[in-house]
């Protein structure tokens, strides 16, 4: 039992743990989604012509569905597609590796600032099995990668703080402007953290000032780049489509309000949409401290989501809010506090600015705090001495723990694609090869455009050369969220199935929409209804 | 200090009594309370004539008695009308800060003062208190017995804090766990104090209490249980179709591991509790559930408070009178179980007395954040800041309260009984029939209520038909009988009233009859009219 004192192997045994857990059937499970496919054919698209699959050549920002995703990820995942070929588990390592080395940075973040090694060996832990955490480590999750790169510019910040190396402080800005060439919420929650860990830290930092103004200049001139890309490729135009004001509730609530009095300038005011949006936008940010999301529901999206699971563990609910409550009083250090609470209420901003909150998705930082409040909480039950039978609460707990994390992982591997078959793209490993095979024998293939952006799912499971796409490719006109598709490679359309409309000689791939004859065969979701028909016409 | 209380009582009384003869429009219980208190005090017998009972039968509820007797001596003294049957809410409710401000300025701590004053003032301003003191609910008068019954305990008038206690059985149905629970409460925070004198504590606490308990358990068995089980949140099991959508997912096995009755009902009792916690019912949307128990597009505690609760329960172990702290403490964690026990997601009504120790904590946060600004000048600032955000919040609640609420839900707030009611008297000799919607519930009640109809006249006719699950109606009265309106049907009698409701209008599409304009439009709101009325020839 010496072994299990020793803390490097404890820690080891974590990561090992977290490895598992991120990397178990990363393969195929959950099958490969538009997003992480667009990500992937980029790449491979890159590596054979040094053009995006819209023909731009290396840029910062890729076109994609018009949504002009954050570049960095696709970076990120050019040498392991170049390495092991244009498949799922290629571009999902670099975040499987990034998200593990989340663990390790979590460990030595809180045994920095909170110098009690004991509590960031249970941080790591925590995070390890976090079910937030692990959920968006599985795929190619910007958001996950980018937090990886703003916690270890926060390692860095504080060691800077400690030691005064100039290193560590162009290491601090070096990660966070990298979490900035990768994902959209990190724009507004890295440059904040940045600010609030320099204001809190103001009276130690001001003496160093003379250290500062070379690694600023730096910071400046390496998210220059990102900046002008962002502007240049319509960035705010992606935020109208997702923004706060996407969400017309609050306008039409001001003209309801408006609509019951009688004129006056002061309800004119009051019922003003700015008050409104505002109510709304408070309301967006404190959803993401409520229980239902943190532990009975979760979030909305199923794609973000496991059935009848909450962001956390519900035996977690109770050693959150003693760590809540013991972390002020606890003599920590105030900048281990400061750091809490200002990661605490930063993080869930970004998401709080989008018309869909709470998201787990991009407050996805906010399991950082959250974890080490309930590693707080644990530390203090081990370590109180004043506990009647504390060796079968701990027993109790162990048990409820266990019972848990079986709970999430059977959720996750054996109920999560069954209950929502449309949230990962199911099934499009197996009528891809069914329509690369019969494309020849057909005039034209209609292929349903239910499910999303089934294009790139095609160019991704077909390998299809990067170069005949860049001449043809068009996007269609923006929905009303601002994203785009493709409605026809070659002689396949993407559209909606509308058979009287379809010319005969076609092959159709249809989802359950009415066609009035029988289909040639059924691929079916693995919950055993139907994913697609297909027809001849 | 004394001018201030008084002045604070006759601000609370202002506002709670503030055009409440006429808004909003009584419920059923309170036409129900008011009708029941004004034939006691007419016949000493209740509306089925039974003599002065305990438990009110009502609709086939069963209500405790305590708030008729109550209602009596205000009927005697006014007459039956909407004021009377409000007033004793009104009056207890306009108490409840002094009373709050007497308990927590019993407990020693430097800032007692400012910290029970500020709570009595957030009390008399705080819309959950307001919305309920402004109109006959036993929930109020409730909550008035348990801040009562627990100062007086803490001053160690035991006897007269369990007479209290003990008519609060009689109060209101979730009182049975609810004083239960804080009685628990009040003994573990004062054990040191009365264990040297067990006996003659037991001797004076419990004897009322046990022959209370006693009396309502005879009750219980009688009549409570068939609406217990209504109401219970165990009553409702996952549905047969979910079932076995999880079990064709995986097999019966996993089910009875995860998904079994214990586990969801633990989950489902969890999540109603933590909604009680919840941003959104707190701050932004009160009682999602039932538009009547809250102003629309609001919460049912203030805007500031937001900040101020969240830092007065941060510090509740460092900051304040620790035992006064630990009992709000367990008030606050004790209170929502009884309503979380419910079939209902979230229930402003059942969950009112965990207003109490929320405004607690929002006065301990508002008092640590001045003492934390030791500056004279600052604290005026903040001064201004807290009661300028309070200030701005309560006057936008007061038009949500005032000029919204039942104008966006007319019929949840039955608005129309009263015209519909009048109406009727009016015109009851002039026609052979009357067939008065029942649409919006128990018009019957109304009948009683507005036209002050003799009890002595109705007892011998009243007859409740009960129904096996929740309340019961009355069919008729005189030549009224109380039923759907089925239009075509129903014209064809000659010499008859109709009282038609707004939803039947709409479903039989009566607005589009060429008989329209023969409608009465008896209550006209917004741009329809919640009663119609129509003659037959």
């Amino acid at each position: 039992m010496l072994i299990l004192r020793n803390k490097k192997f404890l820690l080891l045994l974590i990561l090992v743990l977290a490895f598992v857990l991120r990397s178990y059937r990363l393969d195929s499970y959950p099958p490969i989604n538009p997003d992480e496919a667009a990500i992937a054919y980029n790449a491979y698209s890159l590596i054979q012509t040094g053009k995006d699959e819209h023909g731009a050549s290396w840029p910062l920002h890729f076109q994609s569905f018009g949504d002009f995703k954050p570049g960095g990820y696709f970076y990120l995942a050019i040498p392991f597609i170049k390495l092991l070929g244009l498949n799922t588990l290629a571009v999902r390592l670099p975040n499987l590796f990034l998200s593990t080395s989340a663990v390790i940075l979590i460990y030595l973040l809180v045994k920095l600032i909170s110098s009690s090694s004991d509590l960031a060996l249970l941080s790591a832990f925590v995070l390890s099995i976090n079910p937030w955490h692990i959920h968006f480590s599985r795929g190619a999750w910007e958001s996950s990668a980018a937090l990886t790169f703003i916690l270890l510019g926060t390692y860095f910040f504080y060691k800077y703080l400690k030691t005064a190396v100039s290193l560590h402080l162009v290491l601090f800005f070096i990660a966070f402007v990298l979490s900035l060439y990768i994902y959209h919420s990190a724009r507004i929650i890295a440059p904040v953290l940045g600010i609030f860990f320099f204001l809190s830290n103001f009276k130690t930092l001001i003496h160093r000032s003379k250290q500062f103004v070379f690694p600023l200049i730096f910071a400046f001139l390496i998210t220059l780049p990102v900046l002008i890309s962002f502007v240049h490729s319509g960035g705010s135009a992606r935020f109208s489509g997702v923004g706060l004001l996407a969400d017309s509730g609050p306008y039409w609530r001001a003209n309801e309000l408006l609509g019951q009095h009688s004129p006056s300038l002061l309800y004119r005011v009051i019922h003003n949409k700015v008050v409104l949006y505002a109510i709304s936008w408070a309301e967006k940010y404190t959803s993401h401290f409520s229980g239902s999301f943190l532990f009975i529901n979760g979030d909305d999206v199923p794609r973000s989501k496991v059935p009848e699971m909450g962001q956390l563990y519900l035996v977690e609910l109770p050693f959150l809010l003693l760590g809540l409550f013991l972390a002020f009083r606890h003599n920590y250090s105030p900048i281990f506090k400061r750091f809490l609470v200002f990661w605490t209420l930063i993080t869930p901003l970004a998401s709080s600015f989008t018309f869909q909150a709470p998201s787990a998705l991009r407050a996805l930082p906010l399991s950082i705090s959250l974890s080490i409040f309930i590693a707080i909480g644990l530390h203090q039950l081990l370590n109180s001495r004043t506990i009647p039978s504390k060796s079968s609460i701990m027993l109790l707990f162990i048990l409820l723990y266990a019972f848990n994390i079986f709970f999430y992982l059977d959720s996750y591997y054996l109920h999560y694609l069954k209950r929502y078959p449309n949230s990962w793209s199911q099934s499009f490993d197996q009528i891809i090869p069914y329509v690369t095979s019969n494309s020849r024998e057909y005039a034209n293939i209609y292929f349903t455009d239910k499910y999303d952006q089934p294009y790139i799912l095609y160019l991704f499971y077909s390998h299809y050369p990067p170069q005949n796409l860049q001449p043809q490719i068009k996007l269609s006109p923006p929905d009303k969220f601002g994203f785009s598709t493709v409605r026809q490679i070659d002689n396949i359309h993407f559209t909606s199935i509308d058979w009287g409309k379809i010319p005969s000689n076609s092959l159709v791939i249809a989802s359950t929409e009415n066609v009035p004859l029988g289909p040639i065969k059924v691929i079916n979701f693995s919950n055993g209804e139907p994913a697609f028909k297909i027809y001849k016409k | 200090m004394k001018k201030w209380l008084i002045l604070l009582f006759f601000a609370s009384f202002l506002i709670r009594i503030y055009k409440v003869n006429s808004y909003p429009p009584p419920s059923w219980d309170e036409a129900s309370l008011g009708y029941n208190a004004y034939s006691i005090s007419k016949t000493l017998k209740d509306e089925y004539g039974n003599l002065l009972p305990l438990i009110f039968k009502s609709f086939g509820d069963y209500k405790p008695g305590l708030y008729v007797y109550l209602t009596v001596p205000f009927v005697y003294l006014f007459g039956l009308s909407t004021l009377s049957v409000r007033l004793p809410s009104i009056i207890l409710g306009s108490l409840l800060p002094l009373v709050f401000y007497f308990l927590a300025r019993h407990f020693p701590f430097k800032k007692n003062r400012q910290l029970a004053f500020i709570g009595a003032l957030l009390l008399a301003f705080n819309p959950w208190n307001i919305h309920f003191s402004r109109g006959a609910w036993e929930t109020n008068v409730f909550l008035f017995e348990l801040a009562l019954a627990s100062l007086l305990f803490f001053k160690k008038r035991y006897l007269f804090s369990s007479i209290i206690f003990s008519l609060s059985l009689f109060t209101y149905q979730s009182a049975k766990l609810i004083s239960l629970l804080i009685i628990i409460s009040l003994c573990f925070t004062q054990f040191q104090l009365f264990k040297s004198k067990l006996s003659a504590f037991l001797l004076s606490f419990s004897v009322p209490l046990l022959i209370a308990a006693l009396i309502i358990l005879v009750g219980l068995l009688n009549h409570d249980a068939n609406r217990l089980q209504v109401l219970s949140l165990f009553s409702y099991p996952r549905s047969q179709d979910e079932k076995q959508l999880i079990i064709n997912e995986t097999s019966v096995l996993d089910y009875h591991l995860f998904y079994n009755r214990f586990i969801f009902f633990t989950r489902n009792f969890l999540g109603h509790y933590l909604n009680y916690f919840s941003p959104q019912f707190l701050f932004f949307e009160g009682d999602w559930q039932n538009a009547r128990q809250s102003a629309p597009y609001i919460g049912v505690l203030l805007y500031p408070s937001i900040i101020f609760l969240l830092v007065g329960l941060l510090s509740f172990l460092s900051f304040g009178n620790i035992t006064l702290n630990i009992f709000f403490m367990l008030w606050l964690l004790l209170s929502p179980i009884a309503s979380s026990l419910t079939r209902d997601t979230i229930h402003a009504v059942r969950s009112l007395p965990l207003s109490l120790s929320l405004i607690y904590f929002s006065a301990l946060g508002i008092t640590k954040m001045m003492s934390l600004l030791s500056h004279k000048s600052r604290i005026r600032y903040l001064g201004i800041f807290i009661i300028g955000g309070y200030l701005l919040s309560f006057v936008y609640y007061s038009d949500l309260y005032f000029n919204h609420m039942v104008k966006k839900s007319p019929t949840d707030f039955l608005y129309g009984y009263q015209q519909a009611s009048r109406f009727v008297a009016n015109n009851q000799s002039s026609v052979s029939h009357i067939y008065f919607s029942d649409y919006y519930g128990q018009p019957y009640i109304f009948y009683l209520f507005f036209n002050r109809y003799s009890p002595a006249q109705y007892q011998h006719q009243a007859k409740l038909l009960s129904n096996n699950y929740d309340t019961g109606k009355v069919e008729s009265i005189d030549n009224i009988r109380f039923q759907p309106i089925n239009f075509s049907g129903l014209k064809t009698i000659p010499h008859t009233l109709l009282i038609i409701s707004l939803e039947e209008m709409r479903r039989q599409s009566l607005f589009s009859d060429p008989d329209f304009k023969n409608f009465i439009p008896l209550s006209p709101i917004g741009d329809s009219s919640t009663f119609y009325a129509y003659f037959t020839k």
